[in-house]
């Protein structure tokens, strides 16, 4: 229960302010120097003059505050006609403070005021001659260390991918079988059901929905690693460190200090990073990083990478992944030093000074909220952004490309609309060993986002795995086998992915003769990518994962950049992305098939 | 021991701790960040990182995220300073 | 009814309300700064027949007009016009701490500067020179450690010397005691 507080007696208020009061014994004051003290005393006779403010404030005070421009004093002085004039006649002196220090007035006394404190704590405080070095700054010492902070980041980061692409492999082959297995019967036999078997909504269902958003939520356990290893670095402070070490990787490249934050960002998502660029005040700077920005490998485009190192690359994916990453870096960095060197010459900025946050054991609370938001964020894109695609694709899919080439869902693949547009591209993309309408068609598609990329291909190849099939009728679905069989498979994959964690770091503790069997997708994208690479399978594989890194990253992040820095910067960064990614993959495969590689 | 501070940003070639730069100049560390929020205020410096509204992503199109504030995909940063460009003092002197 | 208003000031954290509480015990009133959201608690206590009431001010990095809660502090400092001002400040951060304190003091406003948390900044291996602090600053130096209510003896004694010391100094000339409804 609180005490009621009694008004206080109070003494008249025609008492002196207490700074001018003789009974103060000796009054405090910092000693600003002798043209500021000259200021300061000028102006404080002035308001000794003005007998209402002399009442209201401390001479002194009032003086200081008033050089200092402090906002609320300088309105409430400019409420009366007493204060405005104080004012008027107090600024010929501020000014003539500001020319004997060539800068603002305020900030004099401020320094000094500032130096003062500095002074005395040296004179007051006395410091351990070692001093204490804390936990932090020790493992600072190591992990952002001149020489070796980078190779501890690299194989950071190498951990990571390798846990994204091995580790997680068991659970991703589960989630696959279970979507092409139990789900897709269960959609076939609900259709055959209801009277729809062999329509086109069931084919819209199975081969459009569950082909396409089900083909990228097989992703979800890679994802869900990859974001659990960053809440883990994030939370843990050490990506504040990485941060810092990028920062010191780019500086002496010449470019701006500043455009690394956007680039951070962009390994999450283009999108915001483009809009990250308003960090940089001028605009040669802010186009410029919008030009690398979509270099830095997004999210959204690991799906692909999986999905091609663990067809064309198995038991190195995470190495391949890695790779894959570094080199849109160093696309980034050596277009960066290009184009700043030709068109975007200037100044270069000054670095960053950061405030580390202390490192912490991350709360594993503050992990999954982490980790799921960001993986709920990928559902909801599969579910949306995703989906829709999928549709369309299968729409177009089942739409002849011309009379007498089938009806609407049941023409042959081959002769649908998509087929056809996407062939007439796909001489484009043959001395890249990948001309095959499929996967020009998903680099089509992938334009709207990359997770399309893997979406249609699952469409693609998957409506030609189920064509090449034998038509069986639908099996009798036994729904408890099933789910017995899913739970036994989850088991399973837990199992070997446990089995999998020393291999994060080289060590194969449970050698295994057979490699895991290669779903029927994956065999048919390796054999139409031996086909059009006449045998390089590997080399076409390896081209088309740079080439999804380094062309467009989305048609959200092209609307970004038209936002941001214009139609023309927009259509530069489009076809120059294009014209990069061609090149570069070109390269990977010709000069590939040159060395004799793959 | 203000512009101190300032010519230590002017100066830095590469990127600097606030811990070091502390040790370096002799000031505590809250201290010192008490001095960059001031150049921040007088727009001398610019704060960047997180809670700077300077990440504000304003498209919802990407149908990553339903929330304009807060990207999931946005890795957290520490928070950052650098000398802002385009300050009164720099155009002064130009 | 009290016979003297003194106000805490100080940086946030610097451990202001573990003094304030040892002071004021339960004798607490909170409520909010009239027209702001931001939390008022004054309180008060009883020493050698002296009533004393306390007003702890929003914790603030300086006087200067920045945030809402450096407007409230400097506002009460100037119009409220308190008999003493005590300014915790935080031992082991002691030179951004001393920013504020040193603007209480430019203010003239008469204090008693505590250095809190003493046993935080000894682990840390720091010695601090009371004496010079308090010549520098012209204003007594108490040592209290907060939470564990250290110092806070010395403290009330110190405080309650400061106000004796300044009506003598004022003598029989010190005008009428008058009730103003501020702030």
């Amino acid at each position: 229960m609180a005490t009621p507080v009694t008004r206080h007696r109070k003494i008249a208020s025609t008492e002196p302010p207490v700074a001018s009061s003789p009974t103060t014994p000796a009054s405090f004051a910092i000693d600003y120097g002798p043209e500021a003290e000259a200021v300061l005393v000028a102006i404080q006779t002035e308001i000794e003059h003005a007998p209402t403010l002399c009442e209201q404030y401390p001479p002194r005070w009032l003086a200081i505050q008033i050089v200092e421009r402090d906002e609320d004093i300088l309105r409430r002085l400019q409420a009366s006609a007493e204060g405005a004039s104080l004012l008027k006649r107090a600024d010929r002196h501020i000014q003539r403070l500001a020319e004997v220090y060539g800068d603002d007035a305020d900030i004099v006394l401020t320094d000094h005021r500032y130096g003062w404190i500095n002074t005395l704590v040296r004179q007051v405080v006395t410091r351990p001659d070692e001093e204490k070095v804390t936990l932090s700054e020790r493992l600072d010492r190591v992990l952002t260390h001149r020489v070796l902070g980078l190779p501890i980041f690299l194989a950071a980061m190498w951990a990571v991918f390798k846990l994204t692409s091995d580790v997680t492999a068991p659970y991703l082959d589960w989630i696959s079988g279970v979507i092409s297995g139990p789900v897709t019967e269960w959609a076939i036999a609900l259709f055959h059901f209801l009277g729809l078997g062999g329509t086109w909504v069931e084919s819209l269902v199975v081969d459009g929905v569950i082909a396409g958003v089900g083909g990228v939520l097989v992703f979800v356990p890679v994802l869900m690693s990859l974001y659990l290893a960053l809440a883990v670095l994030e939370d843990s402070g050490y990506m504040a460190r990485a941060a810092f070490l990028m920062d010191r990787l780019m500086q002496p490249l010449g470019l701006h200090g500043k455009s690394f934050l956007p680039m951070i960002v962009g390994f999450g998502c283009t999108v915001p990073a483009i809009y990250a660029t308003r960090t940089l005040e001028n605009r040669r700077d802010r186009v410029l990083t919008g030009l690398l920005v979509p270099f830095m490998s997004c999210s959204a485009r690991l799906p692909v990478y999986v999905l091609f190192a663990a067809i064309f690359f198995p038991g190195r994916a995470g190495l391949v992944i890695f790779g894959i990453y570094m080199l849109g870096i160093a696309a980034a960095v050596l277009l960066g030093l290009v184009l700043k060197r030709t068109l975007f010459q200037g100044n270069d900025g000054a670095a960053f000074v950061m405030e580390l946050p202390p490192y912490r054991v991350p709360t594993l609370r503050s992990i999954w909220l982490h980790m799921w938001r960001r993986t709920s964020s990928f559902m909801h894109k599969a579910w949306t952004v995703i989906m829709v695609m999928s549709i369309v694709v299968w729409a177009l899919m089942a739409i002849p490309a011309g009379p007498g080439r089938g009806a609407f869902a049941h023409t042959e693949i081959d002769d649908s609309i998509f087929a056809t547009a996407a062939q007439a591209i796909a001489p484009v993309f043959a001395p890249l060993g990948f001309g095959s309408w499929q996967a020009s068609g998903s680099l089509i598609t992938g334009f709207v986002a990359k997770e399309v990329v893997v979406s249609t291909l699952g469409q693609t190849y998957g409506a030609e795995v189920a064509a090449t099939g034998d038509e069986t009728p639908p099996q009798a679905v036994n729904p408890v086998q099933d789910l017995v069989r899913i739970g036994a498979g989850f088991v399973q994959a837990t199992v070997d992915t446990i089995k999998s964690i020393p291999l994060i770091v080289g060590i194969d503790l449970f050698p295994h003769d057979e490699s895991p069997e290669p779903s029927a997708l994956m065999s048919s994208i390796q054999r139409s990518f031996a086909a059009t690479s006449g045998g390089h399978a590997g080399l076409a594989g390896l081209a088309f994962m740079v080439f999804v890194l380094l062309y467009t990253p989305c048609i959200v992040a092209v609307t970004a950049a038209r936002h941001e820095f214009g139609a023309r910067w927009m259509w530069t960064s489009v076809i120059g992305q294009f014209a990069l990614a061609w090149i570069a993959a070109f390269l990977v495969f010709q000069g590939g098939l040159l060395l004799g590689l793959g | 021991m203000l512009r101190k501070v300032l010519q230590a940003f002017e100066e830095a070639d590469g990127p600097v701790k606030l811990a070091d730069l502390s040790r370096e100049l002799g000031v505590e560390p809250g201290a010192l960040e008490g001095m960059v929020d001031f150049w921040v205020r007088k727009g001398r410096i610019q704060a960047s990182g997180q809670g700077s509204g300077l990440f504000a992503c304003t498209t919802t199109d990407c149908g990553t995220c339903g929330d304009v504030n807060s990207c999931p995909l946005v890795a957290r940063l520490p928070q950052m300073y650098a000398i802002a460009q385009d300050s009164p003092q720099q155009q002064m002197d130009a | 009814m009290a016979d003297y208003l003194i106000a805490l000031a100080g940086n946030p954290n610097a451990g202001k309300s573990t003094i304030f509480n040892a002071l004021t015990g339960a004798r607490q009133h909170v409520g909010n700064w009239p027209g702001k959201t931001v939390e008022k608690k004054s309180g008060l206590f009883r020493y050698r027949e002296t009533e004393i009431e306390i007003v702890d001010l929003p914790g603030a990095y300086s006087l200067s007009a920045f945030s809402p809660e450096e407007v409230i502090a400097r506002d009460f400092l100037l119009e409220a016009r308190p008999d003493l001002v005590v300014t915790v400040l935080d031992a082991a951060n002691l030179e951004r701490n001393l920013y504020l304190a040193v603007q209480i003091l430019e203010l003239g406003a008469p204090a008693v500067v505590v250095l809190n948390m003493a046993d935080v900044a000894e682990s840390q291996g720091l010695t601090i020179d009371d004496e010079r602090l308090s010549q520098a600053l012209k204003a007594p130096v108490v040592r209290t450690v907060g939470r564990r209510e250290q110092g806070i003896d010395q403290l009330v004694e110190t405080v309650y010397q400061q106000l004796i010391r300044r009506d003598k100094g004022a003598g029989p000339s010190r005008p009428a005691e008058v009730t103003l409804e501020r702030l």
